[in-house]
């Protein structure tokens, strides 16, 4: 089955097995390992990929909806300055996930500074709990979060 | 788009007429907006997919969403999330909480009203709420449109009563005003599907401190939906008051016989928890508005 | 925090797991394996393979066919007598796992099915031992103070409840699996696996194929996942299968567990059934405590001994008590092999002591301060294990902390009063909007290994000529933070920038063996030999660079501790917790919602407060994640289906901030472990809690709604 996709800004084109998942597309087709295999159920949102601007599962994505769709993995999204907002975010409040969560952490992050660039810390703790990880001590994720929404509220208000 | 393969035929349309043609075509398409429900419980590396499928996630208008003063408009593949994130201005705080049960957090921008309705088991996360609120949907074919109301869309045993040719297309819930209500979830389980799992809705208006209109449904996860306009009837025209009245008290043990009768259907758990939760709101509806 | 470079590269999506490895030569390896509990393999039936496909099993073998933990043996592959549903029989290798998957579908296995049992069996009261008990017991040990029997008959008053805890799955983010890297040209195996014991991952695959030390390595991803007690041992017995895969294919190989094989197959929380009997005398002090701790651990129960005995401890580490009968026993059974997880036999024990007590207090309608001061062992109230010095026990401002910080006192006696008038008025329950309780629990965590005394762990800290420092060690650090706080004891120690002070990457062909990392022995045994390293270090850079200093452990306060008597200290320290939580409970659906958690600690010297923090809220998550929301059980040996998709771990909408004050320590030199405090009192904490605002007793966790019927 032939696929045409912009896949972090890149337009790609490949015959694929149409049981293929979109997790398996990235990670073994196109060898972008960031975005991690967790349990392949929807369960623990290690897989979070945006497609079409709205984060998805990419273990329960089949890779054909992608057709004619823009995926944004964690390899697209670095290297942005919404990246880098979160990024500087985190480190400020010495937030460390495990590698393992890391990356859907940083697109889910993006995702609600998208939404509001005044996350409140009820609204954090809710929309992570799309993430099943023991990694993370919820009040320091609630500082990360808050912290990337100021540097990018400082930074768009500067621009 | 259309590839043909022995197995699975993909037809990704871009409009809604070309939808439903080809649905008139294969009336046994399997239809995918959100997927979650299609791919929920796979466990091998590749999907498990149907002969055919039927994508409706390109086509702009059933992604409408939109409210008037008396209904909101919910185009059948609008994400939980976005129809969430309109917010306490546009959905009633009963809807929102439970729209919020009806998957976890993780899948909420994928899963669809819609989809939710369509599927066994899990339309009962939506579908006792959408029944009390006599909500609507569109279905519509190649040949035509109908509007049912939700509690047409499933037989007394749960099954869908859609024609393979049909696609539900628009969910219309009416927006009134109450003055009471309740949306809990019981079961060791917010999301998964565990024996116990059931959504109890209840919903009141009042007048004067007299009750005027009292609806409530259950739905049972591993059955089906419960709901008994004749017994809602027994609260019709009474008094509210703090503690149990005496018609509040006929009123639960008629249910709790009605519930113990088809034992078979509810487990100890959920008529304990559904004889307390209707007890403590109706005692002090107050409380729950 | 001074290296942000690593963290970065983890935040950037570019840590690499064995899941990520890639190498398109690999095979792959698929296990088979049992699908009854119990039973003889009378005969394997083999449908037609390919002749890519390379089927392994016992025989082929060339070493040591078990993993051996004192008495335990546990067969690598298992053809004879299988015991618990999953149990490894024979592995299948080649390049398509989905076509291995499907041909190890296809192998028939003839078994003479057994009896299985699945549970302690625990004989009914009058009734003599069943032999099945006696056959599925594995170890039992018995310590006694004083005179227990007169102590009860001389007792004001006597009570006599039951407590049970449930399995827990241990949910690390990474899912087991190991990748064999074959080199053809010096035969050697460099094995990737997530592990927190290298060496014994090390051991295991030389033993298993009989090699020389030096053919095998075995290397640790660098980068953090939290993997939490689960990887202690069994990534010993993955790593032997795909060992055994390489070096018979002389390939490559790739071995992963998808996750619902890792949460169906590998080691949970073990179980536990604690009874307790306590005499007091007519002021309500603890005379005399009779205990039964029953574990079950399945049906191989690694590190028995090591479980039992801190549940043990665990009962007298706390309270006064002159009269002391305590008997543990493990238990074996036809399910995966249970044990090894944060708290470890304390957690269960402290769990069923603080409930307890709580409703020993209850009865004598005292309040929990009250009940708590009079009985707290000090010098002049000694506790059963003896030992005299402070540090041993529990500091005085522990309790009056966390009291002052949550107000308890007067929140209990209001609340109480509130539970009081809805017991007397079951009516009344229709209000108010929420029922609430408060509780309170106290606790201690033990630091380092009893297997210590066997095993010396080595640091090596080198500086070469132009003073680049590197630290060897085989302790796998769970953190940046950790690494961040070895890096900046160097800098500091040897006088250099933490930028020129770098942790070697774990691999046992050329690092330290540093023992398992377990127990807080990170944070304690393997901080202070980096730091004894570094000090030998320096004294030898007069004689010129390169240098380096090399420190092993003493285990003296392992070899003090006597297992059969229970005296003598053994821990290297003992940490110091006390909590208290407070719930709201929605009076429709009975669920609870933490309102507010309270944590007073002395942990000793704390070297990175944010990261101490981070260690006790994650501890509160999994404690809470425990209590009330993770459910595991077997159904004649299996694990249901949708309990996959139903487990449910603590998320960040469950927990508010804690509130955490370290308190400064008398022990301030000593750095005390402090990853399993938050296991050891916020369960019986919350439990009292929640018992307060239900008005119900409950004595079980994971708190089922069920059991409020």
């Amino acid at each position: 089955m032939i696929i045409t996709l912009d896949l972090n800004g890149k337009e790609e084109t490949l015959d694929i097995d149409p049981s293929l998942r979109l997790i398996h597309l990235l990670r073994n087709t196109f060898g972008l390992l960031g975005t991690k295999e967790g349990c392949l159920h929807g369960h623990c949102g290690y897989c979070l990929v945006f497609l079409n601007d709205q984060l998805v599962l990419s273990c329960l994505t089949p890779a054909f909806s992608t057709h004619r769709g823009k995926v944004v993995t964690i390899e697209g999204f670095r290297g942005t300055p919404e990246y880098y907002d979160i990024e500087k975010g985190f480190l400020e409040v010495q937030y460390t996930p495990c590698g393992f969560c890391a990356s859907a952490r940083v697109l889910l992050t993006h995702a609600i500074l998208q939404e509001t660039l005044h996350p409140t810390e009820q609204m954090i703790r809710k929309r992570f709990t799309a993430i099943l990880c023991r990694c993370t001590d919820p009040s320091r994720l609630v500082a990360g979060v808050q912290r990337a929404a100021a540097i990018r509220r400082h930074r768009q208000h500067a621009v | 788009m259309r590839y043909n393969l022995a197995e699975p035929s993909i037809f990704m349309p871009t409009t809604l007429t070309e939808a439903l043609a080809w649905k008139e075509r294969h009336p046994h398409a399997t239809v995918y907006a959100g997927g979650t429900y299609l791919l929920w419980n796979q466990s091998g590396r590749l999907l498990q997919l149907p002969e055919s499928i039927l994508s409706l996630r390109n086509i702009k208008e059933l992604n409408r969403f939109g409210r008037t003063e008396s209904r909101l408009d919910v185009g059948a593949t609008v994400s939980i999330q976005r129809i969430l994130r309109a917010g306490p201005k546009v959905l009633s705080p009963l809807l929102a909480k439970a729209l919020e049960g009806i998957c976890p957090p993780s899948v909420t921008s994928m899963a669809t009203l819609g989809g939710n309705l369509g599927v066994p088991d899990r339309c009962m996360a939506s579908f006792p709420v959408m029944h009390v609120l006599d909500a609507r949907c569109e279905l519509r074919s190649a040949k035509g449109t109908r509007w049912v109301p939700v509690t047409g869309l499933r037989s007394e045993t749960g099954q869908l009563q859609l024609q393979p040719v049909e696609l539900i297309t628009r969910i219309q819930i009416p927006m009134e005003e109450w003055n009471f209500f309740i949306h809990r979830r019981i079961g060791s389980s917010p999301y998964g599907i565990t024996p116990d799992s059931l959504v109890i809705v209840l919903v009141g208006k009042t007048y004067r401190g007299m009750i005027t209109e009292f609806r409530f449904a259950l739905g049972n996860f591993s059955s089906h939906m419960y709901r008994n306009r004749d017994l809602e009837t027994l609260l019709i025209g009474t008094r509210l008051s703090r503690g149990k009245s005496k018609d509040l008290k006929a009123f639960l043990y008629a249910l709790q016989e009605e519930l113990q009768t088809r034992k078979f259907l509810f487990s100890p758990l959920q008529i304990e928890r559904v004889l307390r939760i209707l007890e403590v709101t109706l005692s002090n509806p107050f409380q729950y508005t | 925090m001074e290296d942000l470079s690593e963290v970065r590269k983890v935040l950037q999506g570019k840590s690499t797991f064995v899941g990520d490895i890639l190498d398109p030569k690999a095979l792959w390896v698929k296990v088979k394996r049992a699908t009854i509990p119990h039973g003889r393999i009378q005969g394997l039936v083999f449908p037609p393979f390919p002749p890519y496909v390379r089927i392994i099993r016992s025989k082929d073998i060339p070493g040591k066919r078990t993993i051996s933990f004192g008495k335990v043996e546990i067969p690598l592959l298992n053809e004879s007598e299988v015991r618990y549903v999953g149990e490894p029989i024979l592995l299948l290798v080649g390049p398509d796992p989905e076509e291995l998957e499907k041909l190890s579908q296809q192998i028939v296995v003839l078994y003479e099915e057994l009896p299985a049992n699945f549970e302690i069996p625990l004989a009914e009261e009058g009734q003599k031992e069943s032999l099945y008990l006696k056959e599925s017991l594995y170890l039992e040990k018995t310590i006694q103070r004083g005179n227990p029997k007169e102590a009860f008959e001389q007792s004001h008053r006597i009570l006599e409840r039951e407590y049970s805890t449930g399995f827990q799955e241990h949910y690390y983010s990474e899912p087991h699996g190991a990748y064999v890297h074959w080199d053809d040209e010096e035969t050697t195996l460099d094995i990737h696996i997530a592990s927190r014991w290298p060496f014994h991952v090390h051991r295991v695959v030389k033993e298993s194929l009989a090699l020389p030390w030096e053919l095998v390595s075995v290397s640790i991803p660098p980068d953090p996942d939290t993997s939490l007690d689960g990887k202690l041992w069994y990534p010993s017995f993955v790593s032997a299968h795909a060992a055994l895969a390489a070096w018979l294919t002389r390939r490559s190989i790739k071995y992963l567990y998808s996750r619902q094989e890792d949460f169906l197959f590998t080691p949970k929380r073990a179980p536990s059934t604690v009874r307790m009997k306590a005499g007091l005398d007519g002021e309500g002090r603890l005379q005399v405590l009779e205990a039964e701790i029953l574990f079950n651990m399945g049906a191989y129960p690694v590190f028995a001994e090591e479980l039992l005995d801190r549940a043990i401890y665990a009962l007298g580490v706390l309270y006064s008590c002159p009269h002391l009968h305590i008997r543990g026993r493990v238990f074996t059974s036809c399910l995966p092999p249970a044990g090894a997880f944060s708290g470890m036999g304390g957690s269960q024990s402290l769990f069923a002591l603080e409930v307890f007590t709580d409703e020993i207090r209850q009865e004598l309608g005292v309040s929990p301060t009250e009940w708590k001061t009079r009985n707290l062992a000090t010098k002049q109230r000694p506790k059963p294990w003896g030992a005299h010095r402070k540090q041993f026990f529990p500091p005085s401002a522990l309790l009056e902390t966390v009291l002052q910080a949550s107000d308890f006192e007067r929140r209990h006696a209001t609340l109480e009063l509130l539970r009081k008038h809805r017991e007397q008025n079951p009516e009344s329950f229709t209000s108010p909007e929420f029922w609430e309780g408060i509780g309170i629990a106290l606790g201690a965590q033990g630091s380092g290994f009893f297997l210590d005394r066997e095993h010396r762990s080595k640091v090596e800290v080198r500086m070469t000529k132009d003073k680049k420092v590197s630290i060897h060690t085989s302790a796998v650090p769970g953190s940046y933070a950790l690494k961040s706080i070895w890096k900046t004891i160097a800098s500091e120690s040897l006088g250099v920038h933490p930028s020129s002070v770098f942790i070697e990457p774990i691999r046992t062909r050329s690092t330290q063996d540093s023992g398992p990392s377990i127990f807080s022995r990170n944070i304690t045994l393997t901080t202070k030999l980096i730091e004894q390293c570094c000090s030998q270090l320096k004294k030898s850079l007069p004689a010129g660079l390169p240098a380096q200093g090399v420190k092993s452990l003493d285990p003296r306060y392992a070899r003090s501790w006597n297992r059969e008597t229970f005296l003598g200290n053994p821990f290297t320290a003992i940490s110091w917790a006390a909590a208290v939580v407070e719930v709201k409970i929605d009076p429709l659906s009975l669920v609870p919602q933490i309102e507010h958690v309270w944590m007073s600690i002395d942990a000793g010297r704390i070297l990175d407060e944010k990261e101490a923090r981070r260690t006790i809220e994650l501890g509160i998550a999994q404690a809470v994640g425990w209590t009330l929301l993770e459910h595991v059980f077997y159904v004649e040996g299996s694990i249901p289906h949708p309990l996959f998709w139903n487990y449910r771990i603590c998320s960040p909408s469950d927990l508010p901030t804690p509130h955490i004050e370290f308190l400064p320590s008398e022990d301030h030199k000593n750095v005390k472990g402090l990853g399993e405090l938050a296991l050891n009192v916020i369960p019986a904490a919350l439990i009292n809690a929640l018992s307060q605002g239900l008005g119900k007793r409950i004595r079980a966790i994971p708190k089922r709604e069920e059991v409020l019927l």
